[in-house]
């Protein structure tokens, strides 16, 4: 429970005739977590992969690019008949690339017609000859209406179409009046059109045969992406498994003749292992079992209700192997924090009733985190009768505590809180140390910190309470030995430290003060409805909505203050007296991987 | 009416939580800006991301403490 799983560490030796056997076997049992052999100058070289792995890849490329351009996704099966198969894919592959081409052509062609047809002088009528001719300029384009008043008694050839602002022509100039007309027009702002090869009738009609092409085109796609998505899926994942049998040698070690396979199994499945690997191989394999190092695999093994919090964990990091595995208390620590911040028994039902509305919305991945708030959402309604709470009302008349009264025994419930939780932490590093390290390190590392407490506790209470010198000088005569200790065991970076037994206290008043401040906001809420409702008429509705839309919002702010502001309090606070983390995830071969 | 000595109180909170809240704010828009930046880099960095991100809230509740204390002395 307060550790990951026991792993073994196991090798596998047997002859390069056994490879496949070897692989199908363990690919089937899922159990070892392959240690990737590293190449060094030795006698050992990498294995080589099984030879169908490179057509595999080919087709996996071609699968993955047509499954993330149709962006499907379906629950795979596997495929049977590879051969027929590996056929229909090719076929498939060539005639979806040539469909995609089609239809990239057909919406440039869409694109540049479009084009055309806004082109404002595709409308004008003239001769086209006369663009030719070389003692004329022509001037094809738009220009403001005011032009054309210039233009008036004078000699030139001009089609004109009017449209809002400007006018679209076509001006014929005779070559030594060009410049001049040139700047006319520049002053009128006119702007120059290319002459469209094609007539507006003629425009419209090809984009109205592209336009229904194109529309068959994208039809004809879908129709493919629609009858062949499952097919897709289930290949690509019956190759990728195939891929990942097939490259498996690339992680053993290789001589000429033999292959050794290292890595980890959870150690209560060595038997299991022994017996299917020997069986399979007929008895022709060596195994080898060690003892796991640091650099073991974690699989964390926690009682039910403790499971999702393993989510958190592995958010975060998870531990190193050897290291406690914090998860259980996660279980008991995080729905006490969070209960204790947001404290309601009405916003504890709600947050119970929307996470199995809402839950259906989210992807499945997301299920631990809704465990996990309903745990604290229960939490949360007791923490709603201490504190006699129901959406910021008081349904009780002399609470246990008042949150909005009993300041000062908030805070020091609060500072008391995080004082146990800190020294819980620097409990748990006393034994990693101990376990790691050996306990004349756990001593000076982490005993130093409860010498150091100890001495400023006796300092406080003789000073304060009991007013007495005998208790203050103890107090005084443990800091100085507590502090040489901690020296030794953590360096200067521990002495360094010391103030954070300050800070780290004061941190856990977010406690009572993201509570408070969710208080104040629900009573703002009430009072602002109350005085609504009692002026009666249309008010009544408006303060049904400010309620309404008031407690949602305080609700949500709520929920996440109190998640994020919990979690830190483990992360930052509780975590850094103890947790060093780091460790792998135990993936036996065998588990299949999502690419995307 | 409330009187001076009270309003002067109210206020030297107000300023307490405040001034704290800014620095926080401050803090933490570097430290996100960044963690987002490696974030984006290295998807796993999510976590000690998120911690070095919250690190600075402490300054807060500090402040909050400061103006409790400036209050009981009303």
């Amino acid at each position: 429970m307060f550790r990951p799983e026991e792993m073994t560490k196991v090798s596998l030796v047997s002859s390069k005739g056994m490879l496949r056997k070897v692989v199908e076997q363990l690919y089937d049992m899922k159990l070892l977590h392959i240690d990737e052999f590293k190449k060094a100058d030795g006698y050992f070289d990498l294995g080589r992969p099984f030879a169908e792995v490179a057509g595999y890849s080919e087709q996996l490329i071609k699968l993955r690019s047509m499954i993330s351009y149709f962006k499907i996704s379906s629950t795979p099966k596997e495929v049977k008949d590879l051969s027929d198969a590996k056929i229909k894919l090719n076929y498939l592959n060539k005639e979806t690339t040539e469909l995609i081409d089609k239809i990239n052509n057909l919406r440039s062609e869409d694109a540049r017609l479009n084009e055309v047809l806004s082109n404002p002088v595709i409308t004008l009528e003239f001769n086209k000859k006369h663009l030719n001719l070389r003692s004329i300029v022509p001037f094809v384009g738009t220009v403001k209406k005011k032009f054309l008043e210039q233009m008036e008694g004078k000699d030139y050839e001009i089609v004109k179409k009017e449209m809002n602002s400007t006018v679209a022509i076509a001006l014929f100039v005779p070559k030594k009046e060009a410049d001049e007309v040139r700047k006319l027009l520049d002053k009128y702002g006119f702007t120059q059109y290319p002459i469209p090869d094609m007539g507006y009738g003629k425009a419209s009609d090809v984009l109205k045969d592209v336009q229904k092409e194109l529309a068959d085109a994208t039809s004809e796609l879908e129709k493919t992406k629609k009858s062949n998505r499952q097919f897709l899926i289930d290949y690509e994942y019956t190759l990728q498994q195939l891929v990942e049998k097939d490259e498996a040698p690339l992680r053993f070690a290789a001589s000429s003749r033999a292959f050794v396979a290292t890595g980890w199994i959870p150690a209560k499945k060595k038997a299991e292992f022994e017996s299917q690997i020997t069986k399979i191989t007929c008895n022709k394999v060596a195994l080898y079992y060690g003892e796991a190092g640091h650099d073991a695999p974690i699989a964390l093994e926690n009682p039910k209700p403790a499971k999702p919090f393993e989510f958190l964990l592995d958010l975060f990091t998870l531990p190193r192997y050897g290291e406690i595995d914090p998860t259980f208390i996660f279980l008991i620590t995080f729905p006490l924090f969070f209960g204790f911040m947001l404290g309601d028994v009405g916003y504890g039902i709600a947050v119970l009733a929307l996470t199995f509305l809402v839950q259906k919305i989210f992807p499945p991945g997301m299920k631990p985190i809704f465990n996990i708030v309903r745990i604290a959402a229960v939490a949360t309604i007791a923490f709603g009768f201490v504190f006699g709470e129901f959406f910021g009302l008081e349904f009780i008349e002399h609470p246990l505590l008042n949150r909005m009264h009993d300041i000062n025994t908030m805070l020091l419930i609060s500072a008391v809180m995080g004082a146990v939780h800190l020294n819980l932490g620097l409990a748990l590093g006393f034994i990693n140390e101990a376990r790691m390290h050996g306990i004349k390190k756990a001593i000076f590392a982490k005993g130093s910190w409860y010498v150091i407490e100890t001495g400023i506790v006796s300092l406080g209470l003789g000073a304060v309470m009991f007013n007495s010198l005998v208790l203050q000088i103890i107090g005084a005569a443990m800091l100085l030995p507590g502090i040489i200790m901690l020296y030794k065991g953590e360096g200067i970076k521990g002495v360094v430290e010391l103030p954070t037994l300050l800070s780290n206290t004061l941190s856990y008043m977010r406690l009572f003060a993201i509570g408070l401040a969710s208080v104040a906001l629900a009573v703002v809420i009430n009072e602002s409805a109350i005085g609504l409702i009692q002026q009666g008429g249309m008010m009544v509705v408006l303060a049904v909505l400010i309620l309404v839309m008031g407690h949602f919002i305080n609700l949500l702010l709520g929920v996440m203050g109190a998640f994020l502001h919990a979690l830190r309090l483990h992360y930052v606070e509780f975590f850094t007296k103890f947790f060093e983390g780091g460790g792998n995830k135990y993936t036996p071969f065998g588990s299949v991987k999502k690419w995307r | 009416m409330v009187d001076l000595g009270s309003s002067i109180v109210a206020l030297s909170a107000g300023i307490a939580i405040a001034g704290a809240a800014l620095a926080a704010a401050w803090a933490e828009k570097e430290i996100g800006t960044a963690a987002i930046g490696a974030m984006a880099e290295k998807e796993e960095t999510f976590g000690k991301g998120l911690i070095l991100t919250v690190i600075p809230e402490t300054i807060v509740i500090f402040g909050l403490i400061v103006a409790i204390l400036i209050i009981g002395k009303m």
